[in-house]
């Protein structure tokens, strides 16, 4: 088994663990009435009032390219008309995610350093490539940003929300006392996201007529799909291994 | 523009008034904002929490007719701290935050030490300066081997990412941390202010760290924040001796309500954000409320004339701008500085078995956190993977 396999033991958290303190506990909720009427749509009311109220602004806003020259210019021409801040919030989360992928793989390495049982997925060579893929993928987009005279440093509204998405992945990689499967699955998650973004802003590229953009990424998103691939067997190998059966992945 | 404390009254204490809604604001932009409306934010943070300790610690260890109106007071304190705390936005995580702690913490300090007319004073403020300029590095290593976050996105290429007095050589017995303390009969207003704001800073600096330090999963991060954490109670430490023990209590209180002043001041006289503006402007004049309140009990408790205490006028503002000049300057006229009881020396004079050098010996035993976090590290925009794409790259081609 691997190492902090999961085990049956002592969890406290549910109330079959006092069934007397439990059967009190409930009693005392059910004898007292709330102090204010109403229901969750209270709470659904103040969201609404706080979405709506005056000042609220958005998270951030997209900076124009820095420079007009060459590719920068084509850019703006080609797609007059459209909103191409969609387009440069979009590669700057392309740009952030990949570089947080990498650094995902990396606590990847560091857990399967020993907790790995022997012959069990993933292999180490592996998992670097993908780290490096991450890399070059960084480095395509910072280099398509820096070609369309925008600034390959700014953190777009996306790419800082994406942080916001990751923080919890990188929580449980990070955590010395999980185990691997539990972080293949914050992986996944990310692997599943890490494809849905390079689909979404090939998508995107080809509908503003940027075809030279989305050739370019279509590499991208082969390596991708094959991490997604990969991912979801090391995923399913390992539960099965855990728990004694066979799962089959899509 | 100097403000006249005896003419200005503010608003009473009875007219302070607060509502939920009213507290917990539309936040800034991280990405948007300047960063250093951010620094202002979070150094009156400390301010207010300071008020919060102090009035606290007052009501404890004094009656004389004063544990309601204490109250009373730091009632206030309390809701302007929750206003200016939570204009921070939740995109801004608890390692962003950090690293905007150790940006107030260059900055401000700079800008203390630039303006301290006591040389002793200005000293400490220098030789505290490089520690946490030594922090923002550690911090900006380990966001971006972390989370793959380039720091210089709070930052906002205002204040330098590099090392400073390494972390690890700033662990030092307590010995050597307490400091002189200026004489509070001919020790200059601004000296007294600029105790207390730096003072407050790194008080709130050493809180949070202590309470986020275990909110991160990985190990590293949490034992480099249990280093800096300690430093950071050195700090305090250091800070608070500066303060004449000979003041009496509603001496300083007095000081303190002075210096909230002063704070207010000083960011409305700077704040570009115009909505954020109009908080300090209230506040300001919330806080010259207290003065008065303060200097009316102060009258009643000492029969003495406040006038003794308080100038007429406050000092000049302190300048929220980079300081990277003269940061760059101090680093290299001090970075081989350590303190040896209340003095300054180059570490070469320190002896070998002296109870720091133990003391630091003992904590780094097992390896200095602060150290294995920023092992070959150096800041580069757009993090350090930069520098590894483009060398894949290069040995591709
Ligand atoms: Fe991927
Ligand atoms: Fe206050
Ligand atoms: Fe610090
Ligand atoms: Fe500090
Ligand atoms: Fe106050």
């Amino acid at each position: 088994m691997a190492k902090n396999p999961t085990q049956m033991g002592t969890n406290r958290t549910g109330i079959a663990t006092s069934p007397i303190d439990s059967k009190a506990m409930i009693d005392s909720a059910k004898s007292a009435a709330p102090t204010s009427q109403g229901d969750e749509s209270n709470f659904a009311n103040l969201r609404t009032e706080y979405i709506n109220r005056a000042g609220q602004k958005p998270v951030g806003a997209i900076p124009p390219p820095t420079s007009l020259k060459g590719a920068a210019q084509a850019v703006g021409t080609l797609i007059t008309g459209k909103r191409p801040q969609v387009l440069i919030d979009m590669l700057g989360e392309r740009l952030a995610f990949e570089r947080m992928g990498s650094r995902i793989y990396e606590a990847l390495l560091a857990k399967m350093n020993g907790t790995l049982p022997p012959g069990r997925s993933p292999n180490r060579q592996e998992v670097e490539e993908f780290r490096d893929q991450e890399v070059r993928h960084f480095q395509l987009l910072k280099q398509t940003m820096e070609n369309m005279g925008l600034d390959p440093t700014v953190e777009t509204p996306s790419a800082d929300l994406s942080g916001v998405e990751s923080a919890g992945l990188l929580q449980v990689l990070s955590d010395p006392r999980t185990n691997i499967e539990q972080c293949l699955h914050a992986l996944l998650v990310a692997e599943l996201a890490d494809y849905d973004g390079w689909e979404t802003l090939i998508q995107l590229t080809d509908a503003l007529g940027q075809t030279g953009l989305s050739n370019a990424f279509g590499e991208a998103l082969r390596d991708e799909e094959n991490h997604l691939r990969a991912v979801r067997r090391w995923y399913a190998d390992n539960i099965s291994a855990e728990a004694g059966v066979q799962l089959q992945m899509p | 523009m100097a403000l006249d404390l005896t003419k200005e009254h503010g608003v009473p204490l009875e007219k302070q008034l607060f509502d939920w809604h009213d507290m917990v604001r539309t936040p800034i932009s991280k990405l948007d904002n300047d960063a250093f409306t951010r620094v202002r934010i979070i150094l009156m943070n400390g301010i207010e929490n300071e008020q919060f300790v102090f009035l606290h610690s007052a009501a404890r260890q004094h009656d004389s007719g004063v544990r309601v109106p204490l109250a009373r007071v730091r009632r206030v304190e309390q809701h302007q701290q929750t206003l200016v705390n939570w204009l921070l936005p939740a995109d801004q995580s608890v390692l962003e935050t950090t690293l905007a702690y150790e940006q107030v913490a260059v900055e401000v300090t700079a800008a203390l030490a630039e303006q301290e007319p006591d040389p002793y004073v200005k000293q400490v403020l220098e030789f505290g300066l490089l520690e946490d300029f030594d922090h923002l590095y550690r911090y900006s290593a380990l966001i971006d081997r972390l989370e793959g976050k380039d720091p210089n996105n709070i930052l906002q290429s205002y204040t330098d990412v590099r090392p400073g007095r390494p972390t690890a050589e700033e662990h030092r017995a307590p010995i050597d941390d307490v400091r002189d303390h200026y004489d509070a009969k001919t020790a200059s207003p601004i000296t007294k202010m600029n105790v207390l704001t730096i003072l407050a800073g790194e008080q709130q600096t050493r809180n949070y760290y202590a309470t986020v330090g275990p909110l991160y999963a990985d190990p590293m991060a949490r034992q480099v924040y249990a280093e800096i954490s300690s430093i950071e109670e050195q700090h305090v430490t250091q800070y608070e001796s500066l303060a004449d023990p000979n003041e009496s209590w509603a001496e300083k209180w007095l000081l303190h309500e002075a210096n909230e002043v002063y704070n207010y001041f000083t960011c409305l006289q700077q704040e570009g954000d115009a909505r954020i503006k109009k908080i300090w402007e209230r506040f300001l004049d919330y806080e010259l409320g207290h003065l008065h309140f303060a200097m009316e009990h102060f009258k009643r408790i000492e029969n003495r004339d406040p006038a003794e205490i308080l100038p007429q006028t406050l000092p000049e503002p302190f300048k929220y701008t980079s300081h990277r000049d003269y940061v760059t300057r101090v680093l290299q006229a001090q970075v081989d500085l350590n303190a040896q009881g209340t003095q300054f020396v180059h570490k070469s004079q320190i002896p070998a078995g002296a109870e720091s050098v133990r003391y630091r010996e003992q904590l780094n035993s097992k390896g200095s956190p602060t150290e294995t976090v920023a092992a070959g590290y150096r800041w580069t925009p757009g993090t350090e993977l930069v520098d590894r794409a483009a060398s894949m790259q290069a040995g591709h081609a």
